[in-house]
Order: structure tokens, then C-alpha cells, then sequence
């Protein structure tokens, strides 16, 4: 705690006795520069604000008029449609996003910020989007960077960032309040307010929830739960002076769903609570942009799983603090730099079964140089460190519930270090005004997460069932490395009013993790003809993917607009776990589950008074993993036919402040997005007030 | 033969001049819009009830004079402006910005100089204004938006710019 208060206070004195420039403090003014430039502007790339068509990164930008016309009343449904991503529904509340393939249960490849601020949930790096304290309608556009980007963000970047802009109450205005109501029970209210109390202070509250059932019928094993969702938010601005804006927010959540749970395609009624409290200081100064940024995260996950000896409850405490700070500056008006220092802290307890909190620090130092050479080229280059510090806080992690000997470690075992660096480094050439040119090459590093180091859960034999299984983290699991190289090229199309973009890349991942990495059988371990299995987390090999997109979008007269994308991503793996010592097969194969071809059409229409749109997918049939019922542990794989997913919406604003609408997705009813579940339509009207 | 060719070429020529003035005529009204909303990033022009635009233009350049005209008509709802011919800059100091349409590249100098004295912001539609320094911002479209920044000039005519603008801008 002393070293956290040491950098907020260093940081804070370092912005207080530096002289101030002629600029003006800012967080950035999205709406009002896009409308400047005619396109999204984004500071993701190296920190301060770019055209989103000379950033070198392959980025989507999905603004909040491409959400409103989409009718998405989730992130994830707003996501579906774009380029590179697997968007699969599970359940009513949960869906799976991934980014380039590498879709699985709990997807931990894909790093989610919430206006900067990581909002996964740290104890399994997932993503819970019910969870996320956004509503829809405040949100100001959703930036999607695709492949590993550790150096530019931290952890959990291995296939991509979605970072969530949410509008700023010192620049936008939102009075909105929403009410949804569909099939399956499903009724929804989402509000925001914004407001500016004077030229200095603003403020922004947001609330939302939704009930619904989830007839999940046709699933065996399924604890089913009615998921719901509760989200709070309040977001506090001040503008100091002309040069110093501030932050305050804080953040509730509480979301049930029936969740997949990778492990043995187990199924989870689980409830997540999480809350957060944030500080944030923007100074412009002589000496660069300075932001001081200092949150922390608190995430309570109650896990009611269906095993097939009868239910089992696992909780996870989890929390985290994060201290950042950073500074970008220009030299000689052509260079950019940015540099960045950062300090996490992270704790997490399985109850009832661990015996003290996992805790780790990390010490991360970060500095990025982009150069814009000419008018038409710009380069870029990123690099990170991290160290890396695993321990026990108070010496004691493992379980005294289990038997002597369930687990092969001891406490020590838990106590690690390590280093890591990644790198991103990338140009963005312009042709010609029209025609664009990306490279990048990069190299990402992805930590393990608690549950891949300590996870620690037994499930007694019965004399019903004779084997118990341990699933068991392993706390010597490697960070997996990913190696990314990419080139893409846009060409804006004047005659169709649109653009097209295109991109190759390949990819290599080192030491992959997953939830099932070995196995071992014990006869006998609790004697009298009971056996144990225990299955490892942990690292479980390699595996290489190589892909193409294609995208192509344009205007139609006045009032329509279209699109349409091509996704291939191809897999070979070269996993351990497929080799014929393992005598069950395990969970993971992302090479036969991955959906090789994904098609994305749309086409809109708007005018005064009418908006529509119609967005379809077709997805190339893939393969999963279900469970064998006749033995414990062992998975067996099932074809998945090519499916399409169907959206729709048509709004109509009945007057300046009232609008009506009706949305569906799955239109076609009965998707098998995944192995594990069909997913119904679900259809809903809302009625929209803005104040 | 010959007087065919020569009547080819000059058809050529005449409506390759008024392609390329069309296309410079749409450029320029796709980046007056632009031009004003830039306005709102310089945080020194004190945008009370005296604000006023000066829009200076070369009066014997049809085009010019047309375009001038064209962006008064723009403003006349938001901004007082007024039509300022090149030759009478001397006698127009009293604005807060100057608009300087078409091409005035031998007048630069006196653009520049009148600028700084009146603490004028000056902002053009060509870049070489920019770069000359008698504009500090300079707007063109040409497949997109280009906004030059000379932050020489503009703190020689004694303005300050938002920071996200420094950074977007191409910086001379």
C-alpha cells in the first residue's frame, strides 16, 4: 500500500511543480474532432488523439451512430458484425467474444477497457459484458484493435483489445432514459443523465437492468437461473483550470447468467459482483500530456456448478489496484513520445477450498516513439517490461479440506518471479489520398491467470461415481508468448462514398494456456475401489493461425449504407495434450473448433425519421467438445453445422425526444452458435426517451 | 489535320480548366465547414459579441471573388464577416480572424505582417499559406481532411490552440 501511495503522491507533486504549457488540459473531445475530420479519432494507438485512418494498428471504430443503427443492446451483439470477430452466444447472458479465432469458454485472450480502465474480471482473465458498467446509449464509439498489443496496454492483449469510450459530461450531453421489453420474459430499463453544474464541473450518472428467462431446454446439466442484470455509475469531471481536468467515478454491478465453463464443458449458475472507484488526472504541462491514473476493481463471483456428481459451489474474491502513470510529449513537432510506469497489485481467494489469497505485483515501464517521417509515412514503435512477482499472502495457499497428496505442489511452489517484454512496431503509409498501406510486427506476452496458477477444486468419488476429479492450477505455468506479423491495405472508394480495407497476418503463439493442459489417474487414492483423476491447468502447447479479412463498405444515395466482410482464419495446432499419452481426451482443440470462414452483410436505411437495418452472418461449420456421460472427465468432439445469425431493427422517432423500436437477433431461431447450446431469437421493442 | 488537333487540344484544355476549377471549387466548399468548426479549438479568439471575420480575397480573381462571396453567404447566420479586398488589408486590421481565400502567395508577406501586429488569426484553404507563415491554420480537402498547423505564426499573431488540435494537425 505504501508503494501505491508513494506514486499517486510522486505523480501528483511531479504535475503540481511542472510549468504549465500554452496548451489546454484535455481528455478528449470525440464527438467534436470527428466532426472535424469526417472519421473516428482515437487515442489507443500511442496516447494522444490520431485519425483512426493513420493509426498503423489494425483498428475498427465503431461509433455510436453504427451502434444506434444496429439496435445492439449489448456489446457484444454491437460487435458481431465486424470484421476479424467470433461473437457466440452461449446463453441469454453470456456470449463469447474473441478476436481472430481462439473462441473458447471464458474467452481470456481479449483485453476490455472501460474509457482505459480494465474491466475483465482478473481471477480467469474472462470477460463478463453483462458486467460491464456501460448502458448502451452513453456509449461514444468502441475502438477494436486487432492482434497482440501488451506493449501498448498491458496484459491480456494477446489477440486484441475493445476499448469502451463512453461520452465525456464535460463536452457531450445525454439525457436518455430506455425501456425494452421481448420474448422470453425479457424486460430491460437503461438510463443516463449527464449534466453541467457550471463551466467546471459535470457530472454523468448511468443505471440499467434487465430480467429475462433462459429456455435453455435442450442442454443437460444445466443449473438454469434466470439471468438478470443490475449496473450503476457515476462519473464526476472538473475542469481544474485551463490546463488540469480531474476524474472521480465509481462503478456497481451485479449480473446472473447460466454460464459454460471451459473445464469439461461444465455448466455454472454464477453470479458476479463487482465494483470500482477510479481518480484520474489530465494535466497539460511544458513537459507532455501527463495522466495519473489509479483504480481499483473488486469482483465477488459466486459459481454454483453442475457436476455430475450433484452441485458444487465455488466463490472468488477477487481485487486489484492499478496505478498508472504516463507522459506524451513531442520532439522537434514530427516525434511523439510517450512513457509510462505502472503498478498492479492483484489478490484472489477460492473459498472455501484455498487457504489464503494468491496475491502478485507487477512493476511495468513502457515507452512508445511515433514518427511521423513525411505527409505520407508514419512509423511507430512500443516496448514494455514487466515484472512479475507470485505469492501467498500470509504463507499458505493450499487447501487443508483436500486429503494429503490431491495436489503435487507445495505452498513454496506458489512464490514466483519473472520478466517480460513486448513489443509493437508498425508503419502506416499513404499511397495516394486514397490508397493506405499497414505493416506491424509484434510481440505480446500473456500472464497466466489465478485460476491457471492456483486453482485448487475437488469433486469427491461417490459410490454412485467412482472417480473424483481434482482440477488443479499449476503454479509454474509459463507466460504464453505470441508473435503477430501483419499487412494491411484500405483504398477509400469516392464513387460508393465508402472504403475498403484488407489485411494477411500470421500468428504464432508459444506455450498456449488452457484449462486442461494434462492429465493423471490415481487407482484407489481414496481407497476401497475410488479413484482420483486430477487434470492439470496450465500450459499446453503451440499453435500457429494465419488469416485474411476483407471488408468493403459504401453509401447509397442519401439515406442507405451497406457492407459486407469475409473473415478467414486458419489453425494448426501442435498440442500436448493431443498426443496419445493423455488417455482422455481434454478440452482444448482449437484447431477443429475454430470457424474457418465467417461472411458479415448489412444494409441500413435512415432518414428524418426512420431508421433500419438488416445484418446477417454466416458462420462455417466448426466443431466442439461435449461431454462423454458414460465417463468422468473425458470429452468427446460433435460437428457444428454452418449456421446463419440473423439481427434486425427498425426505429422510428415518433417526435424530437420519443422513439420507438423493434430489434431481434437469432432471427432464424435455434443457432447453434457453439457446441454447447442452440440460442433462440430473441425479439424485443423499446420505446426511447431523450430529454 | 493540323487545325483539328489544335481544336482537340484546346477542347482538352478547356475542360480540363474547368474540371480542375471545379474540383478545386468543391474542395473548397467541402473545407469551409471544416475551417469554422477548427475555430472552436482556438481557445484565445474571444468569441463575444464584437467577433468578426475578415475574409480577404483578391478582388480581379473571378474565382476568388466568387468563393469569398460564397463563404460570407455561410456565415452570415453564425459570424459577422466582411469582404476584405487584398489591396485594402491596411485599413482592415479590426477583425479577429482572417479567412484568406484563393491564391495570394505574393501578398503573404503583407498578410503575415498585418496579422501579427493586430493579433489576427489568420486561416487559409492552401497550405503554402501555412507554410509561408501568413496563415497558422490551413484547411484543405482533397479525398479527406487536411488541417495544417504553424504554430510559428500562431504564436507570432499571439493565439493558443487546443492540444488534441496540435496533435491531429499536420505541424509545420
Amino acid at each position: 500500500m505504501s508503494v501505491k501511495k508513494w506514486l499517486l503522491m510522486g505523480a501528483s507533486s511531479a504535475i503540481c511543480i511542472l510549468p504549465i504549457s500554452e496548451g489546454f488540459a484535455q481528455s478528449v473531445d470525440y464527438k467534436g474532432l470527428e466532426s472535424l475530420y469526417g472519421e473516428p479519432i482515437t487515442t489507443s494507438a500511442n496516447g494522444s488523439p490520431q485519425r483512426q485512418s493513420e493509426v498503423f494498428l489494425n483498428m475498427e471504430i465503431l461509433t455510436a451512430e453504427d451502434i444506434e443503427r444496429s439496435g445492439a443492446r449489448s456489446i457484444p451483439e454491437a460487435l458481431r458484425f465486424l470484421p476479424g470477430l467470433n461473437v457466440t452466444q452461449k446463453t441469454f447472458g453470456q456470449t463469447e467474444v474473441s478476436i481472430r479465432g481462439y473462441n473458447q469458454n471464458n474467452a481470456e485472450r481479449i483485453l476490455v477497457l472501460l474509457n482505459g480502465r480494465q474491466v475483465y474480471t482478473d481471477f480467469f482473465g474472462q470477460v463478463v459484458w453483462d458486467n460491464i458498467p456501460v448502458e448502451i446509449s452513453e456509449i461514444k464509439q468502441i475502438e477494436v484493435v486487432k492482434g497482440p498489443n501488451t506493449a501498448l496496454f498491458g496484459f491480456n492483449a494477446v489477440s486484441g483489445v475493445v476499448n469502451i469510450i463512453t461520452i465525456n459530461p464535460l463536452y457531450d450531453t445525454a439525457k436518455t432514459v430506455e425501456f425494452r421489453v421481448g420474448n422470453n420474459e425479457f424486460a430491460e430499463v437503461s438510463g443516463v443523465f449527464s449534466h453541467r453544474i457550471n463551466d467546471k464541473v459535470a457530472f454523468k450518472v448511468s443505471a440499467g437492468g434487465y430480467r429475462a428467462s433462459d429456455p435453455h431446454d435442450n442442454v443437460e446439466r444445466v443449473v438454469l437461473s434466470d439471468p438478470s442484470r443490475l449496473s450503476f455509475s457515476f462519473d464526476l469531471w472538473a475542469q481544474i483550470n485551463s490546463y488540469i481536468q480531474a476524474e472521480f467515478e465509481v462503478t456497481k454491478n451485479r449480473n446472473q447468467r447460466n454460464d459454460f465453463i471451459i473445464a469439461s464443458s461444465t455448466n455454472a449458475n454464477t453470479t458476479y459482483d463487482t465494483g470500482s472507484i477510479r481518480g484520474r488526472v489530465i494535466a497539460d504541462t511544458s513537459l507532455g500530456l501527463w495522466e495519473v491514473d489509479v483504480y481499483h476493481n473488486q469482483t465477488r463471483s459466486d459459481l454454483e456448478l453442475a457436476l455430475i456428481t450433484g452441485v458444487g459451489r465455488l466463490y472468488s474474491d477477487n481485487s486489484i489496484t492499478v496505478a498508472k502513470i504516463s507522459n506524451t510529449f513531442n520532439f522537434k513537432r514530427d516525434h511523439i513520445f510517450r512513457v509510462s510506469g505502472e503498478y498492479r497489485n492483484a489478490s484472489n481467494i477460492f473459498e472455501p477450498v484455498d487457504n489464503e489469497d494468491l496475491v502478485y505485483d507487477i512493476w511495468s515501464g513502457s515507452g512508445l516513439w511515433d514518427w511521423r517521417v513525411n505527409d505520407k509515412l508514419r512509423t511507430s514503435v512500443s516496448a514494455r517490461f514487466d515484472s512479475f512477482t507470485l505469492g501467498v499472502d500470509g504463507g499458505e495457499h493450499l487447501s487443508t479440506l483436500f486429503p494429503a497428496g490431491v495436489t503435487p505442489y507445495t505452498n513454496d511452489d506458489f512464490s514466483q518471479r519473472r520478466e517480460e517484454y513486448s513489443y509493437n512496431i508498425g508503419a502506416v503509409y499513404a499511397l495516394t489520398p486514397q490508397d493506405t498501406l499497414r505493416a506491424s510486427v509484434s510481440r505480446g506476452a500473456d500472464l497466466p491467470s489465478f485460476t491457471e496458477f492456483g486453482l485448487q477444486f475437488l469433486t469427491a468419488p461417490t459410490a454412485a461415481n467412482l472417480d473424483g476429479a481434482a482440477n488443479l492450477g499449476d503454479p509454474e505455468t509459463e507466460t504464453s508468448i505470441v508473435h503477430n506479423f501483419e499487412i494491411g491495405y484500405d483504398r477509400k472508394i469516392e464513387d460508393i462514398n465508402g472504403l475498403f480495407r484488407s489485411a494477411i497476418f500470421y500468428q504464432y503463439n508459444d506455450e498456449m494456456q488452457s484449462f486442461s493442459s494434462r492429465f493423471s489417474r490415481t487407482d484407489n487414492f481414496f481407497g476401497a475401489g475410488l479413484n482420483l483423476d486430477r487434470e492439470f491447468l496450465g500450459n499446453i502447447g503451440d499453435s500457429e493461425m494465419y488469416g485474411l479479412e476483407l471488408s468493403l463498405e459504401g453509401q447509397y444515395k442519401e439515406h442507405w449504407n451497406w457492407g459486407v466482410n469475409y473473415t478467414f482464419v486458419e489453425i494448426n495446432d501442435n498440442l500436448r495434450n493431443q498426443q496419445s499419452s493423455f488417455p482422455y481426451s481434454t478440452a482444448t482443440e482449437y484447431e477443429e473448433s475454430n470457424i474457418e470462414h465467417i461472411i458479415n452483410t448489412r444494409i441500413g436505411y435512415h432518414d428524418d425519421k426512420w431508421r433500419a437495418g438488416l445484418f446477417l452472418q454466416y458462420r462455417a461449420p466448426s466443431k466442439g467438445l461435449v461431454p462423454d456421460q458414460t465417463v468422468n472427465q473425458k470429452l468427446v468432439q460433435e460437428d457444428i453445422s454452418g449456421q446463419f445469425v440473423a439481427n434486425m431493427n427498425v426505429a422510428y422517432d415518433i417526435s424530437d425526444t420519443v422513439s420507438w423500436s423493434v430489434s431481434g437477433t437469432s432471427l432464424f431461431g435455434d443457432t447453434q452458435q457453439s457446441i454447447d447450446a442452440e440460442v433462440d431469437a430473441t425479439i424485443w421493442s423499446s420505446l426511447k426517451f431523450k430529454f | 489535320m493540323k487545325a483539328f488537333l489544335k481544336l482537340i487540344y484546346f477542347v482538352m484544355m478547356f475542360f480540363a480548366f474547368f474540371t480542375s476549377q471545379a474540383y478545386a471549387e468543391k474542395n473548397f466548399i467541402d473545407a469551409v465547414p471544416v475551417a469554422i468548426k477548427a475555430l472552436e479549438y482556438v481557445r484565445s479568439l474571444d468569441r463575444g459579441n464584437d467577433f468578426n471575420i475578415g475574409i480577404v480575397y483578391n478582388s480581379s480573381d473571378i474565382v476568388a471573388s466568387k468563393n469569398a462571396k460564397m463563404l460570407q453567404d455561410t456565415l452570415k447566420n453564425d459570424i459577422k464577416s466582411f469582404l476584405v479586398p487584398v489591396n485594402t488589408l491596411e485599413k482592415n486590421a479590426q477583425f479577429n480572424v482572417y479567412f484568406v481565400v484563393g491564391d495570394l502567395e505574393t501578398n503573404y508577406p503583407d498578410i503575415k505582417r498585418i496579422s501579427e501586429k493586430n493579433h489576427i488569426l489568420s486561416l487559409g484553404f492552401d497550405a503554402a499559406c501555412a507554410r509561408a507563415e501568413a496563415c497558422a491554420i490551413c484547411v484543405e480537402f482533397e479525398s479527406g481532411v487536411k488541417i495544417y498547423l504553424n504554430e510559428d505564426a500562431l504564436e507570432e499573431m499571439g493565439h493558443d490552440i487546443d492540444s488534441t488540435f496540435r496533435y491531429l494537425a499536420i505541424r509545420l
